[in-house]
């Protein structure tokens, strides 16, 4: 059975119906938390801005407008303000540094080398503008082609390639990949 | 993919696409060396990042909480049935009111005879009819001032005799001086204003005096006596004097009537 659309399920959601605001959310919660957890490393704070993104969905619905831009383009900008918030916030509180590896609890499943090649990506990643993290993230974590990605972005194809090539260098070089081996730039390595 | 893309560009892109082809979660071609194919992959085969199904589950049911308190009908009751119709009302003597506004503002310096004329009278008799008492002398003098202005332009811009403007003055004037003597408006501030429009009226007479057919001078001529009347008036407080001309003049006390009431 295939899914409901999402012109459908945004008309619906419109209209008061919890289901298809349900739906929605549950179609789009595991690429949001994946989006926010390999941008923040605090556990309860990726479940905070989570839930943040989708609760502002719901208040936004009624103004929401279809104009053939993906919706998720639209939750992914929500993410990527909610995150910009919270490093503001932290910068501010100068906590979040410290506390960077130490609260982060990520699914319960994945083992320490995970974790230590989660904490390494992480890292690295937020070395680079919001920008290249979002593109590198869309391309090879949400697997996403360069189309998809320059839609969500609204940017035209070329600049997305260009821009993934510049982010996946300068992570290259933070995370110094290369035939010898790698090391993190947080001092762990596998 | 553009094919403007330099050929380094795209042999990358298509090496990466290779690497991690997009909606696919199939193994990945490990025969590259090159670093960013390297990164790329490690970004692809990067642990899953998921909330924990409580939280999954608590998140969902808030959204459903938020969304029926968003789109709950308000708790206030209905309207009631006649709010339409008063609002309509309200609407309609807005918009009433702009026009006579607009009307009123238009009309402010058209002469006796033109089609807004009676839009201006009309707009001074609502003025007067909301007035409070104590304001009412002071817009009789203002209106009578108009009367004068009137007849001097209808006289010397058109050249055309209209006397019943100067009447009108008069009597305007007249109520203004009952309204002062009954203890209604500021004498101090309303009898010099009375006492220059009197003298302006005089003036006009003179002016027109030479100008009107003999048969209209015997008009000038009972203007030109009422106005004596009112600078009399002046001179002995509100009082109306029985006789003007001459010099025994035996002043008598009005009872003020209200304009109101007539």
């Amino acid at each position: 059975m295939s899914e409901t659309p999402d012109d459908i399920l945004i008309q619906r959601a419109q209209q008061g119906d919890e289901d298809a605001v349900a739906s929605l959310y549950r179609r789009y919660v595991p690429a949001i938390t994946r989006y926010i957890g390999y941008r923040i490393s605090d556990g309860s704070a990726v479940e905070d801005l989570t839930a943040e993104v989708f609760f502002q969905m719901v208040k936004g619905l009624p103004r929401f407008r279809v104009t053939g831009a993906p919706f998720e383009a639209w939750l992914y900008r929500i993410a990527g303000a909610r995150v910009a918030d919270y490093y503001r916030r932290a910068a501010r509180e100068q906590s979040v540094e410290n506390t960077l590896d130490e609260t982060f609890q990520p699914s319960p499943e994945l083992s320490v080398q995970q974790r230590e090649e989660l904490d390494a990506l992480r890292a690295a990643l937020s070395q680079l503008s919001d920008e290249h993290q979002t593109i590198l993230i869309l391309r090879f974590v949400e697997r996403k082609s360069h189309d998809e990605v320059a839609q969500i972005l609204n940017k035209n194809t070329r600049a997305v390639a260009t821009a993934q090539h510049r982010a996946l260098k300068k992570l290259a070089e933070l995370l110094g990949t290369s035939k010898k081996g790698r090391h993190y730039i947080r001092g762990k390595s596998s | 993919m553009s094919r403007d893309f330099p050929n380094d560009m795209r042999d990358f892109i298509e090496r990466l696409d290779r690497a991690v082809p997009p909606h696919t979660k199939t193994v990945l071609d490990d025969g590259e060396a090159d670093p960013l194919v390297d990164v790329a992959r490690r970004l692809a085969q990067g642990p899953d990042v998921q909330l924990s199904a409580a939280a999954a589950s608590r998140i969902e049911a808030r959204l459903r909480q938020q969304t029926a308190a968003l789109y709950r009908p308000a708790r206030f009751p209905p309207r009631l049935s006649w709010s339409q119709p008063l609002r309509f009302v309200a609407a309609a003597l807005v918009i009433i009111l702009l026009a006579g506004v607009v009307l009123t503002s238009a009309s402010a310096n058209s002469l006796p005879g033109d089609r807004l004329y009676p839009a201006k009278r009309a707009a001074e008799d609502v003025r007067l009819a909301l007035a409070p008492d104590a304001s009412e002398a002071n817009l009789l003098v203002d209106f009578a001032g108009r009367r004068i202005d009137e007849f001097l332009r209808l006289m010397l811009e058109r050249g055309e005799f209209y006397p019943q403007a100067l009447e009108e003055a008069s009597d305007e004037l007249n109520q203004a001086l009952d309204l002062l003597a009954g203890g209604h408006g500021d004498r101090v501030t309303l009898e010099p204003r009375i006492n220059t429009l009197t003298q302006r009226q005089a003036q006009s007479v003179e002016l027109a005096a030479p100008l009107v057919a003999a048969q209209k001078q015997q008009e000038l001529q009972e203007i030109a006596d009422e106005n004596k009347v009112i600078q009399r008036r002046l001179t002995i407080g509100g009082w109306v004097p029985l006789f003007v001309a001459d010099a025994a003049v035996i002043p008598i006390r009005v009872s003020a009537p209200n304009p109101r009431e007539k």
